[in-house]
């Protein structure tokens, strides 16, 4: 299983977003990631679904959601051969950081402030697999973690 | 005028002449301006029977069947039909109400989701708030359910949306007659024919040895009967058919062997299961006719020719894909064969030999019946009727009988529930089938009948012409028959306690008749087939324990069609 990413452009109406979700789930996909959000036409909205599979199923779910009405654009591309990027906003408990650098490590890490002493503040911009990897550095370097929001992979 | 206006204009416009529909709470505004449009009503007795009239009318008819229900339960009522078509591929347009905006969302009175609910099941849906949308969505709803691969559109509009006042310019363009402009930046309609594999598709026709023609309900959806007999003649590749594909073509000569599938002809699956070359023609590859998959697909090379890129490799690794509605696609492949230097038919000349020899062996009822069987029922209507009169079927045993053994020369003639398979489809969808202006004739199960037999007051007070026959076996007999075969005889809740249908029907003021032995069986039909002043109704009691032969079992191979219960095609 490889990740593929789903890149639908659509009108922007209410229901499209459900469409494409419950078409995942009968099909027995579980979504690894979603992002949606309006263009700079704001009747037209661009989808980022990444799941996990083989390019024939890929392909396949592709061509459904080209069939609903209100899916005017698919692509689908292999995970590893596309640009995207995911958001990971991320506090960690200060004081379990013990070297300071194992923040520094990774490029798309940016320190963005302590926050009242006892938190720190990081905001990550990469892909979704480096970001894996920089959860697992922490996790290894005994950094304790209180919170990790991720974005969903956007990808163009 | 108001939004209920806007839509019953839109619909005269569209040419609906009649919806089969159930008033309601949050239908009023519609109800209340009706009369006022040259459109009929046909009150059905349950919302599910309005959604099989309305698919039984796109069936008969090729058009666009419209039906209407109120909130809550009304909408959830339709659900079923709404499946049902969106399984078979009908064009169909339901229309619900729902409460006023301002109560959207707060588990108002009658309030449900529909739209929701019907998500997976829908080819498109429409929930609307605003009055002067209902033009354009109904003029959408009608190109959507009819154009590409149809479909049933669903379009919810709220209480306060069929009664507010549109803007006056959207009524002075109505009034005008002006076409109203659709909004559909995603949707092609028909798709671009793609023949971009059409040198390789006639190649591995012309090289075939053993070829077989598949074809379904995408030839009279696109209306491609004569195109499709085109191919065949010029092929002379032997055929056979699905459930949907019934009467599409020529099915009397030597090579048409049948229906194929679970329940298919000997020689019909005989020949899937040994073709080195299938062409399927508007067709899904589903399970029940291509049974065990890898053995479906085995030393064989597919070619398809469909509408819906998405059915391409969908369950079978197809060699040759041909895109695009089949009444533009076939004319395409038939001239290159046409024009081509290859011998066709010089190579399949053993092969053809051999399926003439099996579709004599195999013949489907060889002997005479003595006792009144569903077989025997089917075979003597089968003989009186006309050629342009419409069967509809419910579904199990006698579905499957009157299936194989029904060939009519048109198609649009044999009406049957086949991907959802829903018992209580055949009386409804009738009612529906009634208004093409052709004779006719539902036969349901004593099993599903009951699903919707309160249509009978339905048929009374629109007078609607429907002949009615119910095949009384006592049992749910196709569940029966896996109970005898694959669950030790064990036959629970299949045995059922029934009332004496001709005496419900008579109650309902339905002239009827009950025949209990062979004899009586063509004197009747032909009473049936006589009566011209509305529903007519006929119960036949047959022997209970017949089983449908031949029969693949569910998941084996078509290899493993068995013709009785000891003998398979193979033995």
């Amino acid at each position: 299983m490889e990740k593929y990413v789903i890149l639908a452009v659509t009108e922007n109406h209410p229901g499209v977003l459900s469409r494409m979700t419950g078409l995942l789930r009968r099909k027995m996909f579980n979504i690894d990631s979603l992002t949606v959000g309006k263009t700079t036409n704001p009747r037209i909205s661009r989808f980022t679904i990444v799941i996990l599979g083989n390019e024939k199923q890929a392909r396949k779910i592709a061509r459904n959601i080209e069939n609903f009405i209100e899916v005017i654009e698919v692509h689908v591309m292999k995970m590893d051969e596309i640009v995207s990027r995911e958001i990971s906003l991320v506090r960690v408990k200060a004081d379990s950081v013990s070297d300071p650098e194992v923040l520094f490590v990774f490029p798309g890490v940016e320190v963005k402030e302590r926050l009242d002493g006892d938190e720190i503040e990081l905001e990550v911009i990469d892909r979704d697999d480096q970001t894996d990897n920089f959860m697992q550095y922490l996790l290894d370097h005994d950094v304790l973690v209180e919170k990790w929001v991720r974005s969903g992979v956007i990808a163009v | 005028m108001i939004g209920a206006d806007a839509l019953l204009a839109t619909l005269e416009r569209k040419g609906v002449k009649e919806i089969f529909a159930y008033p309601g709470g949050a239908v009023l505004p519609i109800y209340d301006r009706m009369p006022n449009y040259d459109i009929r009503r046909i009150l059905v007795r349950h919302e599910q029977a309005a959604a099989f009239a309305a698919q039984g009318y796109s069936r008969a008819t090729g058009g666009v069947g419209v039906c209407l229900a109120t909130s809550g339960p009304g909408a959830t009522n339709l659900v079923t039909g709404i499946a049902d078509a969106k399984l078979d591929n009908i064009p169909m347009v339901a229309i619900t109400g729902n409460v006023f905006t301002h109560l959207i969302g707060t588990d108002a009175f009658q309030e449900v989701d529909i739209v929701g609910i019907c998500e997976p099941i829908v080819k498109h849906s429409y929930f609307v708030t605003d009055a002067n949308e209902i033009p354009r969505v109904l003029e959408e709803a009608f190109y959507v359910a009819k154009s590409g691969r149809p479909g049933p559109v669903l379009i919810d509009i709220t209480k306060t949306a069929q009664s507010d006042s549109l803007d006056p310019a959207i009524v002075k363009s109505i009034l005008s007659g002006e076409p109203v402009e659709i909004d559909l930046p995603g949707y092609l309609g028909d798709p671009e024919p793609d023949l971009s594999e059409a040198n390789t598709v006639v190649d591995i026709i012309a090289e075939a040895e053993r070829p077989v023609v598949i074809y379904g309900h995408g030839v009279n959806l696109s209306g491609a009967e004569a195109e499709l007999q085109e191919f065949l003649d010029i092929t002379g590749i032997p055929h056979v058919w699905t459930l949907h594909g019934i009467g599409s073509a020529d099915e009397t000569g030597e090579l048409a062997l049948g229906m194929l599938g679970m329940h298919g002809t000997g020689t019909a699956n005989y020949a899937v299961h040994h073709a080195d070359v299938i062409v399927g023609i508007g067709i899904r590859f589903d399970d029940r006719i291509t049974g065990l998959l890898k053995e479906f697909q085995s030393n064989n090379k597919i070619v398809h020719f469909d509408i819906d890129r998405a059915e391409f490799d969908k369950n079978v690794d197809l060699d040759g894909r041909i895109l695009g509605q089949l009444r533009e696609t076939l004319p395409v492949i038939n001239q290159k064969l046409k024009n081509s230097e290859l011998e066709l038919g010089s190579k399949i000349g053993e092969w053809c030999g051999l399926l003439r020899g099996k579709k004599k062996e195999w013949k489907l009822d060889p002997n005479k019946p003595k006792v009144l069987t569903e077989i025997a029922v089917i075979n003597e209507l089968y003989k009186i009727i006309d050629q342009d009169d419409i069967v509809t079927v419910d579904v199990g045993q006698h579905e499957m009988w009157a299936a194989q053994r029904f060939f009519p020369k048109k198609s649009r003639k044999f009406l049957a529930s086949g991907g959802a398979g829903t018992m209580g489809f055949s009386f409804p969808a009738a009612i529906g089938a009634a208004f093409s202006g052709n004779d006719v004739w539902s036969i349901s199960g004593d099993g599903g009948f009951q699903m919707n037999i309160q249509e009978f007051a339905t048929c009374v007070q629109d007078k609607i012409p429907v002949k009615i026959m119910v095949l009384n076996n006592s049992f749910l007999g196709m569940v029966r028959q896996w109970q005898e075969l694959f669950y030790d005889n064990n036959y629970v809740d299949t045995p059922l306690v029934n009332p004496d249908f001709a005496a419900v029907a008579a109650a309902y003021g339905i002239p009827s008749f009950t025949v209990t032995n062979l004899k009586d069986t063509t004197e009747v039909l032909q009473k049936m087939k006589a009566y011209n002043d509305g529903p007519i109704f006929c119960e036949f009691k047959v022997e209970k324990e017949e089983n449908v032969f031949p029969m693949v079992p569910a998941g084996e191979s078509l290899g493993n069609t068995k013709l009785n219960k000891d003998t398979t095609i193979e033995d």
